[in-house]
């Protein structure tokens, strides 16, 4: 499991800058997409699509998207853990 | 070699400020300053603003990140999660709520498991006098109108008062598959039945059914369940109850009670029927 010892934090104001180093883009309805192939959208690791607003970060195995509500934190944390 | 480390092969005039302090934490946003390194002397944050990098820098930033992620050397996360994450950490179930969750983890879905730690720390926010609103939507939004349920159900006290109690009389009975039936009417229901509790006295129970009936009945339903547990509420209900059918619009469906600990009635309102009276 991953530990808690390096966080990078970003502001809202990054979003988009950091998704585009990972290959991702912001479809007109504000949800994250691969930019290779915008019909195909990003999701968590739960099956959900996630929204620009909902977009909570990024970790290691494959790149996992993360959402920002508190189910998927819950998760995030048992992760670290 | 550390994040640190790699960023300042990035931007150069990094490496002195990073040497200063052993403790430090790098934010991609804004800066205060406007400059596109600034240092937040009371976080100890290096915030770092991507606009305004060269575009060699925002390539090497790129790479680095990328492979910092696939690496598993760094987490990248907002800022706002990051305060979540680390609100929820810290604030862990106390005796009692970490006795619920034991109990109840081999017994209920994974999924109800998951909603119920996240009504505990919505609980602990909202006593706390946080706004718990943005954390109901995340339950209701992964487990829809069952995880508000369970979230409702919790904060009002019957997983401790009722639930936790009915499992432990299942497990002790050697009857634990009729557990999972009740547990299952109960949530299902919650929106729609009354569960008495001990502060409740006759009146309030009589006032709380009729509210509920009235309610019920504007979604289409023309029942309403009545839970309770103890002999002082079971007397409550069944006094109550007597009381009620004495309206001729009310009728009585169902009643059945467990080891003379807990009592589930079923009311019933009969069709056409006008408002109850008090």
């Amino acid at each position: 499991m991953q530990s808690l010892k390096e966080v990078v934090t970003f502001s809202d104001s990054a979003k988009k800058q950091i998704l585009s180093y990972f290959n991702k883009d912001v479809d007109a309805e504000g949800y994250i997409i691969e930019k290779n192939n915008p019909a195909e959208k990003v999701l968590s690791p739960n099956g959900q699509e996630i929204k620009i607003e909902e977009f909570a970060g990024i970790m290691g195995g494959s790149e996992i998207f993360l959402k920002s509500d508190l189910i998927s934190i819950i998760e995030l944390s048992d992760r670290l853990k | 070699m550390g994040f640190a480390d790699l960023l300042s092969k990035v931007f150069g005039n990094l490496t002195s400020l990073i040497k200063v302090e052993n403790h430090f934490h790098f934010n991609f946003g804004d800066t205060v300053s406007g400059d596109k390194i600034q240092r937040d002397e009371k976080t100890n944050t290096f915030n770092i603003d991507l606009s305004k990098i060269s575009p060699s820098e925002n390539n090497e930033i790129g790479e680095l990140f990328k492979k910092e992620i696939d690496d598993k050397k760094i987490i990248l996360i907002g800022k706002e999660s990051e305060k979540l994450l680390t609100d929820f950490q810290s604030n862990q179930p106390n005796a009692e709520e970490t006795n619920l969750l034991i109990s109840l983890k081999e017994h209920i879905s994974a999924d109800d498991y998951l909603a119920i730690r996240a009504s505990l720390f919505m609980n602990s926010q909202y006593k706390q006098g946080k706004t718990v609103f943005p954390l109901k939507n995340g339950i209701r939004n992964r487990f829809g109108e069952r995880g508000c349920h369970i979230s409702n159900l919790l904060t009002s006290g019957y997983f401790e008062n009722l639930i936790l109690p009915l499992l432990e009389y299942f497990k002790n009975g050697s009857k634990i598959e009729e557990f999972k039936p009740i547990y299952e009417k109960i949530i299902k229901e919650s929106a729609f039945a009354v569960f008495v509790n001990r502060s409740m006295n006759e009146e309030e129970v009589k006032s709380a059914v009729i509210n509920q009936l009235e309610k019920n009945r504007k979604y289409g339903f023309n029942y309403l369940n009545i839970h309770g547990i103890g002999k002082k509420n079971i007397k409550k209900i069944k006094d109550t109850v007597d009381n009620l059918l004495k309206d001729p619009v009310i009728e009585k469906e169902k009643e059945e009670s467990i080891a003379d600990k807990f009592i589930f009635v079923r009311l019933k309102l009969k069709p056409e029927s006008p408002q109850i009276s008090d």
